[in-house]
């Protein structure tokens, strides 16, 4: 596949080309079964930006993040962190860059040791990090402040905080080493309504103070449109879409696009927005069309325009509408999206009534 | 949109519910001294965060408080019975042919061994439901019909884990509804699902109520799908209710400090996003910790705005739990 946003590559954190990943999976006795979790995918990462991945279950958004730490190698194509090669990285290469890159996790209470005080935690990172002993207790205490924690915890264990607690301790753990990039899978998701909007207030403001680059992995619109300046839209393994905040929250060009924002429940009573695109579900069970648009069954815009052939004989390659503007998308009648959008809404609006 | 405002008699009738968990020697009160009224066709949102009971109400009104738990209510009046009052094989009747359960994990509901179809028809036979084979069969593909599964005879003869998450909760709420219940409590339903399935099941269950005038208790802690199908909401905190009123009402004139603070707390979807999010500090307390006096005390902005004034330490709000829209905060005139 090819990008022609080269400009994006220039000290781009991270270089993603061409990556597929496959899960082989044997059950005995049947034949063993090939799942595409990754096909094709390209990207990169700016330093200092918040970059959101946002799909459904399936979507291979997950497999993304956890490539992006090295904890997954890819079938085929490069992951690059600072121009190398996350998997042929030298040793010495690869300890940077696990300081570098850290990553949190959706569920706090399985991310940390139950045995092992957050001390104990913390003074990992420090001494990976090369922090003299001398100076360790100072620097423990700032991480405890840092993430909104009193240093008087220290010496506690895991059991004895809450959800939010422990994701804090988790995100200071993170920090202990002195990271550049933070991948966060579904950080708030498991979090009561009241105490997720303290933790993303909380990654807001170090993002700020840390320079940090903060991958946030999500299935979540509203904690995209708080916290991203540029998002990923993932589909069946593939990336849909890729824009700024607003190019995808307001005015996505991609249908699938369109159909996850509409789907998000609204909060305004009484005027529960019309969902005409809306329609079943993610197949994971067959692998994605080799050359086919992954979309196609499920899309409205395909129905609307008279199910073209071209979308199931064609993959759309992701690229750019107008030359100036760097958003891509992969769908092949992406400049009609808009226009039939408002039709469907129309039409919606009319039978509703 | 159909409401029950018009009818007098309530579906469902709860004063003064208690549930209590006793546990070695501590006595624990999940949900504290809760009234309210669930009329006909209506969806009634029961908010609230971990901890605040809300589950347990659930259970409580289907008598399915695990062993541990007492439950205590001057009246659980369902039609016209006490609920806790039925004898098992009449209490047996009313659930599942009255009162119907649908709870977020539909996977963990099924028999894994054998076919979805097989199970609804249990469910019918069970409940003494008259007729051959085919009859059941032809009453359970009506139902997977209703809830919009899109190849209801195949759908029959599949495993639970053949069907996908989506499929999976519309069997669940297939089973819940083939013998047409009048009450459903659905107990976050759509939490497991993805958005875009979660929009179609919210849409179904808001056709179920206004095709059939069923009414259902829609347990969440999520506010946008409050707004998005409930017609009232109840708001719960610390095993109590804080706020009662029409969904319009509460999201438009928040009387509790927590309503407001939940409410603000909630992330847009669309516009600019604000540069710092208000969150309410603290966390939600757990029943063996709840302060005295009003229980949201120690996180609330109006208590230190005012002052910190000594009634939020000392006694609990009162209420009058008669009219439409009601808070149990001291200062609701000072929001």
């Amino acid at each position: 596949m090819t990008i022609d946003s080269t400009d994006d590559r220039v000290g781009a954190r991270f270089q993603v080309d061409g990556v597929f990943k496959q899960f082989v999976r044997r059950r005995w006795p049947r034949r063993a079964q090939t799942t595409v979790a990754l096909d094709d995918v390209s990207l990169s990462i700016r330093p200092g930006e918040a970059l959101g991945i946002v799909g459904e279950s399936g979507s291979g958004k997950t497999t993304l993040g956890r490539m992006l730490v090295g904890f997954e190698p890819a079938s085929a194509g490069r992951v690059l962190f600072a121009g190398k090669d996350l998997f042929t990285m030298r040793r010495r290469e690869r300890e940077a860059f696990r300081r570098d890159v850290q990553m949190m996790f959706q569920n706090p209470f399985a991310a940390l040791n139950l045995f092992r005080t957050v001390r104990d935690s913390l003074t990992d990172g420090l001494r990976a990090r090369g922090v003299p002993k001398a100076a360790r207790q100072a620097e423990l205490e700032r991480l405890m402040e840092q993430t909104g924690l009193s240093p008087k915890m220290l010496d506690r264990y895991p059991h004895e905080f809450s959800g939010g607690q422990r994701q804090r301790i988790v995100l200071a753990r993170s920090l202990s080493v002195g990271p550049k990039v933070l991948i966060a899978d579904e950080p708030v998701s498991a979090l009561d309504v009241s105490i997720q909007a303290q933790v993303l207030n909380l990654l807001n403001s170090l993002r700020r103070e840390l320079d940090l680059t903060i991958v946030m992995i999500t299935h979540d619109l509203r904690v995209v449109n708080f916290f991203c300046d540029r998002v990923v839209v993932m589909y069946r393994g593939r990336i849909v879409e890729v824009g700024t905040r607003r190019q995808i929250m307001m005015h996505a060009q991609h249908p699938y696009t369109r159909m996850l924002v509409s789907a998000a429940p609204h909060d305004k009573p009484g005027d529960a927005p019309l969902r005409p695109w809306v329609r079943s579900e993610i197949d994971t069970d067959s692998p994605p069309p080799a050359s086919a648009c992954n979309f196609a069954n499920r899309c409205w815009l395909r129905t609307e325009l008279g199910n073209p052939e071209m979308c199931v004989t064609q993959r759309p390659d992701l690229r750019r509408l107008e030359v100036d503007d760097p958003r891509t998308v992969a769908c092949h009648f992406a400049h009609r999206t808009e226009e039939f959008a408002q039709r469907e809404q129309e039409a919606g609006e009319h039978g509703h009534h | 949109m159909s409401t029950a405002a018009g009818s007098d008699a309530p579906l469902l009738h709860v004063e003064e519910l208690c549930v209590e968990f006793t546990i070695g020697s501590h006595r624990l009160r999940a949900v504290d001294d809760v009234s309210f009224d669930i009329g006909r066709g209506e969806i009634v949102g029961l908010v609230g965060e971990s901890a605040s009971g809300k589950s347990t109400l659930g259970l409580a009104i289907m008598r399915m408080v695990p062993g541990a738990g007492r439950v205590s209510a001057k009246s659980m009046k369902f039609v016209d019975q006490e609920l806790y009052d039925l004898t098992a094989a009449e209490l047996r009747h009313v659930r599942g042919n009255d009162l119907a359960l649908i709870v977020q994990d539909a996977l963990a509901t099924m028999n894994p061994v054998i076919t979805v179809g097989e199970q609804i028809t249990q469910v019918m036979r069970d409940h003494g439901e008259k007729g051959g084979r085919s009859e059941l069969r032809r009453r359970a593909v009506h139902t997977f019909r209703e809830v919009r599964l899109s190849e209801p005879e195949e759908t029959l003869g599949k495993f639970p884990h053949e069907l996908s998450g989506g499929m999976q909760q519309r069997v669940a709420i297939a089973q819940g509804l083939v013998l047409g219940p009048l009450l459903i409590i659905a107990d976050e339903p759509t939490t497991a699902l993805d958005v875009t399935v979660q929009a179609q099941i919210l849409a179904l269950l808001r056709g179920i109520v206004d095709d059939r005038g069923t009414s259902i208790i829609f347990i969440t802690h999520d506010l946008a799908t409050v707004a998005e199908i409930c017609d009232r909401v109840l708001v719960m905190y610390a095993g109590r209710i804080v706020e009662a009123g029409a969904v319009g009402d509460v999201f438009a004139d928040p009387m509790h400090p927590y309503t407001r603070a939940l409410l603000a707390s909630l992330l847009p979807l669309d516009g600019e996003p604000p540069d710092v999010l208000t969150a309410i500090p603290g966390q939600p307390p757990q029943p063996d910790e709840w302060p005295t006096g009003c229980r949201f005390r120690p996180r609330c902005p109006l208590y230190q705005a005012l002052g910190e004034p000594e009634a939020c330490r000392t006694t609990d709000p009162l209420v009058d739990e008669t009219v439409p829209h009601w808070a149990a905060c001291h200062f609701v005139d000072e929001r």
